[in-house]
């Protein structure tokens, strides 16, 4: 995977960092604020003091005042969890340049940005079910296992994203980040698994890659498509009507997405696979508000 | 709109196979794609959205259909009628009977028709057409919807003149075909108006302009000579004709070769015809007689007329019969016979030098060679078989019409008993009494055989009128007269030499009476020429005498050749002012055209896609 990076592109990386719009509880010292209270130099808050508590976070200058004892509360600054979603059916293997490799470029960096931030990253992929997982990972020196875990990821089976993120369920331990990448291409429903990744607590920011030739079909005459993943053969004469029914039909596609993503809270952002790797995460990104 | 070939219509069967092909399957080019998520979604709201909509929205198709259409109207080769006299076809029809001959105008009617149908040719627009066909005894067409003068003028210089008749129904038929498919088309008939009768119906959708050549019907025609021999004598009926419209007198001269036999004044009112005979007249040994008249008159041709003589000699009939005073009778009045009689017990067989051998109530074993005449047949004889008796015949009826029994009254014969024969194949039975034959002919062993089946004598029958006309009926085809003269009608042009003549030379010789002599060498044509009327002498190279005559008549119609109007003027269309003016303006090219340009189109959408 480095090969995909060079030096100043993962020196910006470190500068970013995701932008999570609820505080997420962590389970280790991180660099990010947690919801909840800890030992870090920020304060947060007061309360009554009780039996117990730690006499040196009392505030003696509020007991001069008062005569009562509070408890100085800080913000404890923990870690989060990222958990990538790796869309890895056949039909991400297709496009000129493919989608897979921008998929796993995009995966890459959000991993590095991510274990440099002292978070913990986990990594699923996806197909007709839940067939490879990354358990959560954390610090630097875990950067080259998940690189490693990306770079080997096959391509295989078709889509069910809503069947793998269930699969993912049970090992789902706390709150994070969810980010899902995929073409979306599938007629079986992937917004029940997006939901329910809301139910494990996930903020959910999803990713779809789109070749060129998806996007805007340059194809004229008397066709014979073969789908990539269920092997269908669809015969079609394709003509300049239809191409523009095409191309309306994917708008309307990602506006519906795009909505959906935005009734729920969640962040979208659909990306063609010939945009550079620097655009989409250094320009893109931050300006749809997912990294910052 | 109206259409010179409707038939084209059927192409448009075209317009289904092309929608047809529309829907058949199409030859698929194939490719992987990531998804055909997206694609199935597209195609199902198009098609869900209306079920026609693909095939309304095919620009290609719709151009393609309206492109069949309009082919299949410029097939159909519509036309519009447009104000003008362009584009005119004109056919010409020339008379080329013999009435045209007459000189009345100088040099001839025919000549001076085909003066004015030069000047017609000159006188041709830049897209003009014409068609000439001769009328003769026969239609032919001599230039077809040509537009080249010089062809036309040749065309012209190669009609020929005929002795024929004209005769208007061939030449109505190719107009009716020559009209079909033209658009202005006018029919100019040069013609003195002397044709044969139109008998059919005709009628045809283009005006006529008749030119009527001729001025004069000065004619005094020869319209029959015929010569008959009667035992030593010859008598000879010439008949004259006035065909013109004042009293003329001529000489009418009798010849026999060089030796002059008669000559006559003769004075004939207008309109009138007379006969003339003659009973006392030797021509010597010459073989035929030429009547002339010395007058001219404006046709030359009906001036003159021939009779050949028979040279026969009488023929001879032997009468085998105890005793039949009736038949001897009615035998004697045949003409050219010499009638010899013998009983049945005197019959011998060497008797064998007769034309004709009349059996009454006998037949010989062996039968001689000549015809035979059978009455009343015995028993057992080798000719027809004998089943029985029938008696009491009250009523003879004839079987079918028959030419034998021409003029033969069959009331009141009756018959008391007759013989049942069996009706061999190669005799049919003349009259007949309840399907029992009463009189038999046929042919047998190159024979002619006749059998009364009843004896006269049980008869009332020789006392009818009509018997001797039966006996002279029968004896004319049981003696047929063996002529050496071929009478040809003017409608002939050709005739062969009889089947049965012997020439053991090399060469013959024909000559036309007046004119110099044609020989021709073996071998000899099926066919030989006689296109003028007259008389045609045949001799073998080394002979003197003629072995053969060939008379070419002129037809009687001919020689009335007073201008008059055409009698089937009615099977053309009315001259209309307005309906001559108006021209059939095709409009295929434009059509054609528009359908290329469309084909174009369909290619530049379809380079596009659209």
């Amino acid at each position: 995977m480095e090969k995909f990076y060079n030096e100043d592109f993962l020196k910006q990386l470190q500068r970013l960092s995701l932008r999570t719009k609820k505080l997420k509880a962590g389970i280790q010292q991180g660099e990010r604020r947690s919801p909840r209270k800890g030992h870090s130099v920020e304060f947060a808050d007061f309360r009554s003091y009780s039996l117990g508590d730690d006499v040196r976070y009392i505030d003696w200058n509020s007991y001069a005042r008062s005569e009562k004892l509070f408890i100085k509360l800080f913000v404890e600054e923990q870690d989060l969890l990222l958990n990538i979603f790796m869309d890895t059916s056949q039909s991400m293997d297709w496009g000129q340049p493919s989608k897979s490799r921008l998929a796993k470029q995009i995966a890459g960096a959000f991993a590095y940005m991510a274990l440099s931030a002292y978070d913990q990253v986990a990594i699923a992929a996806c197909s007709e079910h839940l067939y490879s997982y990354q358990p959560p990972l954390g610090g630097r020196n875990a950067l080259r296992k998940v690189w490693g875990f990306l770079d080997a990821l096959p391509v295989i089976g078709s889509t069910r994203l809503s069947d793998s993120i269930k699969e993912f369920g049970p090992f789902s331990r706390r709150p994070g980040v969810s980010l899902i990448i995929s073409d979306l291409l599938s007629p079986h429903d992937f917004k029940e698994g997006l939901k329910y990744l809301q139910y494990l607590k996930q903020e959910v920011i999803l990713l779809q890659i789109l070749a060129p030739d998806e996007l805007s079909p340059v194809l004229h005459g008397d066709w014979r498509l073969l789908d990539s993943e269920s092997k269908e053969i669809r015969e079609i004469s394709i003509n300049t009507a239809l191409l523009k029914a095409y191309e309306k039909k994917i708008r309307e596609f990602t506006a519906e997405t795009r909505e959906f993503c935005h009734r729920r809270g969640m962040a979208f952002i659909q990306i063609c696979s010939d945009e550079l790797l620097e655009d989409i995460i250094l320009r893109s990104m931050p300006r749809a508000g997912i990294l910052g | 709109m109206e259409f010179f070939n409707p038939s084209a219509f059927f192409f448009a069967v075209i317009i289904p196979l092309i929608i047809l092909l529309y829907l058949l399957k199409r030859r698929y080019q194939e490719m992987l794609v990531s998804s055909t998520y997206l694609w199935e979604q597209v195609l199902k709201d198009m098609e869900a959205s209306m079920p026609w909509q693909r095939l309304k929205k095919n620009l290609l198709l719709f151009l393609q259909l309206l492109a069949a259409a309009i082919l299949i109207l410029a097939f159909s080769r519509p036309y519009l009628p447009v104000p003008g006299d362009s584009d005119r076809h004109i056919i010409v029809v020339l008379d080329c009977s013999c009435s045209m001959m007459a000189n009345d105008i100088s040099p001839s009617r025919f000549a001076e028709a085909r003066k004015e149908i030069e000047n017609l040719i000159d006188g041709l627009g830049k897209d003009d057409e014409m068609s000439l066909i001769a009328m003769g005894e026969e239609a032919r067409v001599l230039a077809s919807a040509s537009r080249d003068r010089l062809m036309l003028k040749k065309a012209l210089q190669d009609a020929q003149l005929s002795c024929g008749v004209a005769r208007p129904e061939p030449v109505l038929a190719i107009i009716a075909s020559l009209a079909e498919d033209a658009g202005n088309v006018s029919v100019i008939v040069f013609s003195d108006g002397r044709t044969a009768p139109v008998e059919d119906e005709f009628l045809l959708d283009c005006p006529l302009e008749f030119r009527r050549i001729g001025r004069d019907s000065d004619n005094l025609a020869l319209t029959a000579l015929a010569a008959r021999q009667e035992a030593r004598q010859m008598i000879l009926m010439a008949r004259l004709h006035n065909y013109g419209n004042e009293e003329r007198k001529t000489e009418l001269k009798l010849q026999a070769g060089e030796a002059l036999l008669d000559v006559r004044e003769i004075s004939l009112p207008p309109g009138e015809s007379r006969e003339i005979i003659w009973e006392d007249l030797d021509p010597g040994n010459e073989a035929f007689i030429k009547a002339s008249l010395s007058r001219s008159d404006v046709l030359m041709l009906d001036n003159q007329a021939y009779a050949v003589l028979e040279q026969r000699d009488n023929r001879r009939i032997l009468l085998v019969s105890q005793a039949n005073v009736f038949l001897e009778k009615s035998l004697l009045l045949l003409p050219g016979v010499e009638l010899y009689k013998t009983s049945t017990q005197d019959y011998e067989e060497g008797m064998d030098d007769f034309d004709l051998y009349i059996f009454d109530s006998f037949l010989p074993t062996a039968l001689p060679r000549g015809n035979i005449l059978l009455l009343d047949p015995p028993v057992s004889n080798s000719l027809i078989p004998v089943k029985g008796e029938f008696t009491g015949i009250k009523q003879v009826k004839p079987v079918d019409n028959q030419p034998l029994l021409n003029y033969v009254d069959l009331n009141d014969w009756q018959i008391s008993k007759c013989r049942q024969v069996e009706v061999p194949n190669w005799c049919r039975p003349l009259l007949q009494y309840q399907e029992v034959p009463l009189l038999l002919v046929g042919e047998k062993d190159n024979r002619r055989i006749a059998i009364f089946t009843f004896d006269l004598h049980n008869s009332n029958i020789p006392l009818q009128t009509g018997f001797p006309i039966l006996i002279n009926n029968l004896g004319s085809w049981l003696l047929p007269a063996s002529s050496n003269t071929l009478i040809l009608d003017a409608s002939q042009n050709y005739f062969s030499l009889p089947k049965m003549t012997d020439i053991d030379n090399e060469s013959i010789i024909i000559q036309k009476e007046g004119e110099a002599e044609q020989e021709f060498q073996a071998p000899f044509p099926d066919k030989f020429p006689a296109m003028a009327p007259g008389l045609y002498m045949v001799k073998q190279a080394d002979e003197e005498t003629p072995f053969y005559y060939v008379l070419k008549k002129l037809n009687g119609l001919e020689s009335d050749i007073n201008p008059g109007e055409l009698s089937w003027k009615q099977a053309f269309a009315q001259e209309n002012e307005e309906k001559l003016r108006l021209s059939k303006k095709e409009i295929w090219i434009f059509l054609a055209w528009m359908a290329f340009l469309i084909l174009v189109l369909e290619w530049e959408v379809y380079r596009r896609g659209y």
